[in-house]
């Protein structure tokens, strides 16, 4: 065995109260990290299910029309006031040669085209300002993952003359499965018959979207294409990014769900970052925990240090002796921690179910936590070693051996 | 190979202490001790007897003059070289015998072995085992050094000293803490190690009992060589 680890392991037995009371508090330390990070992933997953699978994470639409402003050949402003042009409903340019060409881009993992615009839906004396939205249902449940698993009532066949609605907006037109429902646009208006309802989890989407097949939402819109491009990424997270990426080479208006869902963001960021400053936290606490037991342990050994010194042992010997014993206690503390943080996050996941007894969070212990949570112990091991170790290598032998 | 000159030799050695009060502790001092002598230093209190052996032993370098080891001038090795000449080459037991009391008494004899090879080996432990066996121990080699009595502790120490054949042992009032007829035995087993093995002791003793039973005693006062008799 190496000398190092040899005297390291045997300096730690002897202190065991002492060892024992700092790799507690490394594996307490671990455990945090570890159980909020499998909480957060579980947490982040069951919210993303919950709102990203119901959306799409980019939106290609056609570029808003602004009015032409007529030229002047000597620079001078020609007009005092420009008017905002009212924005037409526009189908995407050539959109099927664009949607090949967002499909195959890096990171895009599904693209449906939709045709959508507003309309008024009524039935009797109701009616409601909703979207009528027409779809290819094999594309947009590819998109949308979330939908097929949230139609409560009926399904997503999408005959041409069938509309699947939300369950609000059931709810306010007294609609059910089988019913009739009219649909007005500015080009033309029909009935429909309910064949489903969904429950995608926000109101506006239960009281505004009434899905219908492309064909029959691109006739009565009088679109003579795509209204836009809805696409899925492989990471929602690489959304704007992708998004920048497809408006360059696209040239339309191109926006990602962090556009246009800020308030989500901005809840799932400052949940990571109130995260990251708890670990970070208990991170600096276990290295100093760890740092001032090697401290003490340093100030209590210096005979035997100046003794192993006087022996032939180097300072880089004395050094590497007390990194080794950070290790060691960050490595006990990671297998402890990781242990702990382990049944905490089974007993979360046990204790926080849905109705039907399934996990509201599924956790999943991921190898990359296991891994992560080991080199954060280490890491914080072999910090809060450095200092103690290199004050043990730098003792004057001689001096330590005269010391009581 | 016989090395050439003295195994530890002094020339005009002084070293003095603090930084802007200096006091000077020894005073050029010229010495050398053969391969195989058994030397006693001798001194009142504060006369430099420490200070000598820690220069001698290459753990503190002196303000001036020169250090050498089998000829070899000590002032200009760096740290880790001097580490390493004076563990292949100086052995040392001190008055609380100062083992480490987390290892075993063969463990204990067994470290400057593994210093020397950056690993603890079971031959080095077997070895160790084998010198304590030499010195009356081999029952108490798998015993921890904290749980052994003040003279079995003093032969480990010895024992540890020896285990990489030194060519001098430097022992600090190794009898200090072990009562007269304990310290007797001691002193007999160095004597008897200087004889079998041919490993030079220097003993630093107040002991004037057992300085007179050394060939060679060295006297100190204030910091000064003041005798250096030698015995047929």
């Amino acid at each position: 065995m190496r000398l190092d680890l040899f005297l390291a392991l045997r300096f730690l037995r002897e202190g065991r109260a002492q060892t024992a009371l700092i790799v507690g508090g490394t594996a307490v330390g671990v455990a945090v990290f570890f159980f909020l990070n499998a909480l957060v992933a579980a947490v982040e997953r069951g919210m993303v299910a919950q709102t990203l699978d119901a959306l799409p994470h980019v939106v290609l639409r056609p570029r808003p029309e602004a009015p032409r402003t007529p030229p002047s050949p000597d620079g001078a402003a020609a007009v005092s006031h420009v008017q905002r042009a009212p924005q037409r409903l526009r189908a995407v340019d050539q959109w099927q040669a664009v949607a090949r060409e967002v499909s195959a881009a890096p990171g895009v993992r599904a693209v449906a085209a939709v045709a959508s615009g507003p309309a008024m839906a009524s039935r009797g004396e109701a009616s409601r300002s909703v979207s009528l939205i027409g779809v290819d249902p094999e594309a947009y449940r590819r998109v949308l993952v979330a939908l097929p698993g949230r139609v409560v009532e009926g399904d997503l066949r999408l005959g041409p003359s069938e509309v699947v609605v939300g369950i609000e907006l059931a709810e306010e037109l007294g609609l059910t499965r089988g019913d009739t429902l009219r649909v007005a646009t500015a080009a033309g208006a029909r009935a429909f018959v309910v064949a489903g309802l969904f429950d995608l989890g926000t109101r506006d989407q239960n009281l505004r979207w009434v899905l219908t097949a492309y064909r029959s939402a691109q006739a009565l819109h009088a679109l003579p294409g795509a209204s836009a491009l809805e696409v899925r990424l492989d990471d929602a997270w690489a959304a704007a990014e992708v998004a920048d990426r497809l408006r360059r080479r696209t040239g339309l208006r191109v926006e990602s769900w962090m556009d246009l869902n800020g308030r989500l963001l901005a809840a799932l960021r400052s949940q990571r970052g109130s995260t990251r400053a708890i670990q970070a936290f208990v991170g600096l606490a276990a290295v100093a925990g760890i740092a001032s037991v090697l401290v003490v342990s340093v100030v209590q050994r210096q005979r035997q240090i100046g003794i192993l010194r006087a022996m032939g042992l180097s300072r880089g010997g004395v050094q590497r002796l007390f990194l080794v014993q950070g290790a060691v206690i960050g490595l006990l503390g990671a297998a402890a921690g990781v242990a702990i943080g382990s049944v905490l996050a089974l007993v979360f996941e046990t204790s926080a179910r849905h109705p039907d007894g399934t996990p509201l969070y599924p956790v999943q212990l991921s190898p990359a936590l296991y891994a992560a949570s080991a080199l954060l112990a280490l890491g914080a091991g072999l910090a809060a070693a450095f200092t103690p170790a290199r004050r043990a290598a730098r003792l004057d032998p001689a001096e330590a051996i005269r010391r009581d | 190979m016989t090395e050439p000159g003295p195994a530890l030799a002094l020339h005009g050695v002084s070293r003095a202490f603090g930084g802007s009060v200096v006091t000077p502790v020894l005073h050029g001092i010229d010495l050398a001790i053969d391969a195989g002598e058994l030397t006693a230093v001798v001194g009142p209190s504060g006369s430099g007897k420490s200070t000598l052996l820690n220069v001698m032993g290459l753990l503190d370098r002196p303000t001036t003059g020169r250090v050498e080891v089998f000829g070899r001038d000590t002032g200009a090795l760096d740290e880790d070289a001097l580490t390493a000449l004076r563990g292949g080459t100086i052995g040392f037991v001190f008055q609380s015998h100062h083992l480490l009391p987390a290892l075993t008494a063969a463990e204990n004899v067994a470290v400057p072995l593994a210093i020397a090879h950056g690993r603890l080996l079971p031959e080095h432990v077997a070895r160790a085992e084998e010198l304590l066996g030499t010195l009356g121990l081999a029952g108490h080699a798998r015993v921890r050094a904290g749980a052994l009595s003040g003279g079995q502790q003093q032969r480990v120490a010895l024992a540890r000293a020896l285990v990489r054949r030194p060519a001098v042992v430097l022992a600090d009032e190794p009898t200090g803490n072990l009562d007269s007829a304990a310290a007797d035995a001691a002193f007999e087993r160095m004597r008897a190690m200087n004889e079998q093995l041919g490993v030079a002791f220097l003993v630093v003793t107040h002991d004037a009992r057992l300085a007179g039973r050394c060939r060679r005693v060295i006297r100190l006062l204030d910091g000064r060589v003041v005798e250096d008799l030698r015995r047929g």
